[in-house]
């Protein structure tokens, strides 16, 4: 058997077998040496390092200490991959003494090996295959039984997750409210669709909180924001944040009484830093939106959640940061089961701008698109266009439709610029938006062209309103003007001679306007500027009011007004 | 370079005063396709060679240099990756998940030594597995595993075979990389406890043959099945067999099978009656290994990372856990609703749970057919290596006085020799 090998080979295989595996051995009881003393966390966890650096933070300007601590350090770290490198060359010393080792043990086998003889076995056995084939059977059995047993064991502690709560189809509502539901209302910053306009309202002509007249409740906000009141049925929601929290509370329409208070609750209980916002923006300014179903709010901080009508918090979300010059102010529009949340930040290069989609009930991302746009103050708003639905968004320097399904872009025109804040309004197939301190501009939903631009009276914050034929704005000092819808040609003006920020609105023909100071214009539709009526809060107002029947809910600086005949 | 582990990361110094500036990290590029390519070439050409060497040559000599080389090329120089053993899990994953691909190479190194198995046996096994290679080179004084035991423990590679793809299908991980204990020795790196397992396994093959192989490759399986079919496959004797029993101890590895020719008359006897309770009682069997399987699967789960962090979030807000973890502190951060995660969590778990069902009729099934098999006897007229288990490493060829004839080296004295033709 030892006839592959020459005589010296086998003789020499035995010492080199010895040697070699002595060797192996040796290496093997340094890398075992090493791998104890070495444990890396050793630098993190040195008790001599994180004591040194206890004593600098009371001692901070100690450089000596620091000193000490950048040489313990270092030792450390040397010492670290000196180990390392021990390790390595170790390893690979190993392997070449195991290599030799096993070539020489071989050569000792074949040197010593001798031929088998079958007669030192003996005869084979009867029985003996059957007992071993027996044995085998059972070790077999056995060997699933114990599979079978681990199953049984890993069965009694399983995964625990809550299950979800079975669903009653019968007496479920549905996921969202019709278009029609949503036009009885006033769910979203100025009103369903964002028009501004409520066709079946009507408005008080006068009304003045110093003497009370015509005012049915004023009930104190607890946090100040200049957000505006959405109303669902009985209920009228709006929004309030400090630095400490941000908050969501229900009124009652009829009596005022503040029904709850909601504050956000993210998970795990942290609350994002507050960003730094302009006094006139404020941390509440976004206005909340409800389907009837569930009332959402979105705050500067990045905190968006959704609350169901008893206040309970279904879900919430960070989904900043939301930081931009004078602060987020941008409200959620709506669309089915899609809460469309627009966050437009810093320049169109930054690629920092993106419009989110998120599902009402969950909070989940529906969809995402990413925006080349400047940071913008504008609200989402989803129209009607030919029966099929069309998100308008308005940022520097594009006007922008999407589709609120799929987040898909439909179209874009290049017709703005500077700091936008006013939301766009359509109606008879034409777009208004505003280019502030520049332009106003109609144009086609989907057309490349603008149908008209006019230059006279462009406000910088405030949102047009119209009635199907004209338009009425109202710029920040106080020049209102009328255009036509079709043309943007100026039909009127009016000098109302006060500072404005919150945008009109349309109750049935009458349009509202409610300056800084809380003074209310109510003038008559139509292509003569004529007043009807006049108000007064008796206190500052940012907010867009909200008409309701024959009422109207104004947010002043403190209070909501509730006004109307009692 | 020197590689390091994860947790032989640390922070880097404060250079802050002094202006010193870390130089980034370097990360290790791919290897390029004609090297990918060029490794096909490679396995294909040593699968070529070692069937050549086998079924032809006869030469353990030339399996010896060959597994030597796949240590060093496939093992040292490739670091263990892509193997083929691991490749299966990739190949379960992109059936289960239409979205993840499964590269060429990785197919290759997974579908061709089965195509050669199904032809010519495991030549793969025999040197061109670098695992199986090592354990080869690493076997000194063979200890005779009992029979009982060897059939016993060969359910584990069936078992292993089907967790993986449980795990690898349903996204839980890829359990075989994970617990490989060779890719350790062959990057020189890694946990203790693998390095430790690794070396153990090492230690333990210089007396038990082939023990990954044996007794828990995966792949190993999946080959043995393949080659009970093939035309070609590794044979004792080159001649006729001579009933003269000197092979009949050369299978370090258990995987020889007796003739039954000079045997007892009782051994070749096939128990019908057992036989006929064990085929009516395969149904049955594999229903319970479904129903145990669904039962495990729900604990299994655990392994994915969806259904690990919503089992922690749950915990945690409903106080039976206190404090957080790393993973349930990020998921906070994201201010993601706990609801969508239990949601997407329960969709795992009940993945898994589909899944454990087919691992456990699949182990059940492996279990009921080892167990018909040990029921049947089957007549044999030659000394024969097990079409299952052999791995073709020609340990057994120089055993057989005809084999030594043919190669002109002495034969033992008394040993009967095939009359010439």
């Amino acid at each position: 058997m030892n006839d592959a090998a020459p005589h010296w080979v086998c003789k020499l295989a035995l010492p080199a077998a010895v040697a070699s595996g002595l060797l192996v051995l040796m290496l093997a009881g340094l890398l075992a040496c090493n791998e104890a003393r070495g444990k890396v966390s050793t630098l993190v966890h040195s008790r001599q390092v994180i004591r040194l650096h206890e004593e600098l933070r009371s001692r901070p300007r100690d450089e000596a200490l620091k000193e000490r601590i950048r040489r313990l350090d270092l030792e450390l770290r040397e010492e670290m991959f000196y180990r390392l490198e021990l390790s390595h060359n170790a390893s690979r010393a190993l392997l070449a003494g195991l290599a030799v080792f096993l070539a020489s043990a071989h050569f000792v086998r074949v040197s010593r090996g001798r031929l088998p003889n079958p007669q030192e076995w003996g005869a084979r056995k009867a029985g003996e295959e059957n007992r071993v084939t027996r044995l085998s059977r059972r070790a077999v059995a056995g060997g699933a039984a114990l599979l079978a047993g681990t199953a049984v064991c890993l069965s009694m502690s399983p995964v625990r997750l809550p299950e979800p709560a079975p669903v009653v189809v019968a007496a479920a509502a549905p996921a969202f409210p019709t278009a029609q539901e949503m036009q009885r209302q006033w769910p979203s910053f100025r009103g369903a669709n964002g028009l501004g306009s409520a066709p079946n309202a009507t408005a008080p002509l006068s009304w003045n909180a110093g003497t009370g007249a015509n005012i049915r409740w004023k009930t104190a906000v607890p946090l100040q924001g200049m957000s505006s009141p959405v109303v669902w049925d009985n209920a009228v929601f709006l929004t309030g944040a400090d630095k400490t929290q941000s908050c969501v509370y229900r009124f009652d329409v009829d009596s005022g009484a503040l029904e709850w208070t909601a504050t956000v609750r993210l998970p795990g209980g942290t609350r994002p830093e507050t960003p730094e916002v302009g006094d006139n923006t404020g941390l509440a300014a976004p206005t909340p939106v409800t389907d009837g179903r569930r009332v959402y709010a979105v705050f500067p901080t990045g905190e968006i959640a959704a609350f169901d009508f008893s206040g309970k918090q279904v879900w919430a979300r960070n989904i900043g940061p939301l930081d931009n010059s004078y602060g987020y102010a941008a409200s959620l529009a709506i669309y089915q089961d899609r809460l469309l949340v627009q966050i437009d930040r810093g320049q169109p290069e930054d690629g920092e701008s993106k419009m989110v989609a998120l599902d009402t009930q969950t909070g989940q991302p529906r969809w995402e698109a990413k925006r080349d746009v400047a940071g913008s103050w504008s609200s989402p708003v989803v129209f009607d266009v030919g029966g099929k639905p069309e998100l308008i968004t308005c940022a520097n320097p594009f006007v922008i439709a999407y589709n609120p399904v799929d987040g898909k872009e439909l179209w874009r025109n290049k017709c703005l610029d500077s700091d936008v804040a006013p939301s766009p309004v359509m109606a008879a197939n034409m777009i208004v938006a505003v280019a502030p301190n520049t332009d106003i501009v109609g144009l086609r939903p989907g057309a490349a062209d603008i149908a008209w631009k006019s230059d006279q009276g462009v406000p910088d914050a405030t949102s047009p309103v119209t009635d199907g034929q004209r338009v009425y704005i109202v710029n920040s000092d106080g020049l209102l003007t009328c255009y036509n819808l079709q043309t943007g040609k100026v039909i009127w003006t009016h000098d109302l001679g006060d500072q404005f920020y919150a945008s009109p609105i349309l109750a049935g023909n009458a349009l509202i306007l409610v300056s800084c100071k809380g003074a209310a214009w109510v003038v008559e539709a139509g292509d003569v500027y004529k007043e009807i009526g006049k108000g007064d809060l008796g206190e500052e107002c940012c907010a867009s009011p909200a008409p309701v029947g024959g009422r109207l809910l104004v947010r002043g600086r403190n209070n909501l007004f509730c006004i109307g005949a009692k | 370079m020197i590689e390091l582990l994860a947790d032989q990361r640390f922070p880097p110094p404060e250079f802050t005063e002094t202006g010193h500036r870390l130089p980034g990290f370097t990360i290790a590029l791919p290897r390029g396709p004609w090297l990918e390519r060029l490794d096909i070439i490679v396995l294909v050409a040593a699968l070529s060679l070692a069937a050549w060497l086998v079924l032809r040559q006869r030469s353990r000599r030339g399996l010896v240099a060959l597994g030597i080389f796949s240590v060093l090329y496939f093992g040292f120089w490739k670091k263990g990756c892509i193997c083929s053993i691991g490749s299966i899990q990739n190949m379960a994953q992109g059936l289960a998940d239409s979205s993840v691909g499964v590269p060429l190479t990785v197919l290759a190194f997974g579908l061709i030594p089965l195509v050669f198995a199904l032809v010519v046996g495991r030549v793969f096994c025999s040197a061109v597995c670098p695992h199986g290679a090592l354990q080869d080179l690493m076997l000194m004084k063979p200890v005779k595993v009992p029979a009982w035991l060897e059939h016993g423990l060969g359910l584990i590679p069936y078992t292993y075979l089907g967790l993986a793809m449980i795990f690898a299908a349903t996204g839980g991980g890829y359990i075989i990389c994970q617990y490989d204990p060779f890719v350790t020795i062959f990057r020189l790196s890694g946990s203790v406890l693998m390095v430790s397992s690794g070396i153990g396994l090492l230690v333990l093959g210089m007396f038990i043959g082939r023990p990954y192989c044996r007794f828990a490759c995966p792949y190993g399986a999946l080959l043995g099945l393949a080659s009970k079919v093939s035309k070609w496959r590794a044979r004792i004797t080159p001649d006729t067999c001579t009933q003269c029993r000197l092979c009949e101890q050369s299978c370090p590895f258990g995987a020889l099978n007796k003739s039954t020719v000079d045997a007892p008359s009782r051994t070749v006897r096939t128990d019908k009656h057992l036989l006929a309770v064990i085929i009516l009682l395969l149904p049955v069997l594999i229903c319970a290994g479904v129903w145990g399987g669904g039962a495990a699967g729900k604990s299994l789960a655990r392994k994915h990372r969806v259904v690990s962090l919503a089992e922690r979030v749950y915990l945690e807000e409903t106080g039976k856990a206190q404090g957080t973890t790393d993973e349930s502190a990020a998921f906070r951060v994201t201010g993601a609703p706990v609801e969508g995660l239990y949601a997407e969590a329960r969709a795992v778990r009940d993945r898994y749970v589909t899944a454990s069902r087919l691992c456990g009729g699949w182990i059940a099934l492996v279990a009921g057919l080892k167990l018909i098999a040990l029921a049947v006897r089957r007549k044999r007229d030659d000394y024969e290596t097990d079409e299952t288990r052999c791995v073709a490493c020609a340990r057994c060829f120089k055993s057989c006085p005809q084999e030594l004839q043919r190669l002109g080296l002495p034969v033992p004295e008394g040993a009967r020799l095939a009359p010439p033709p």
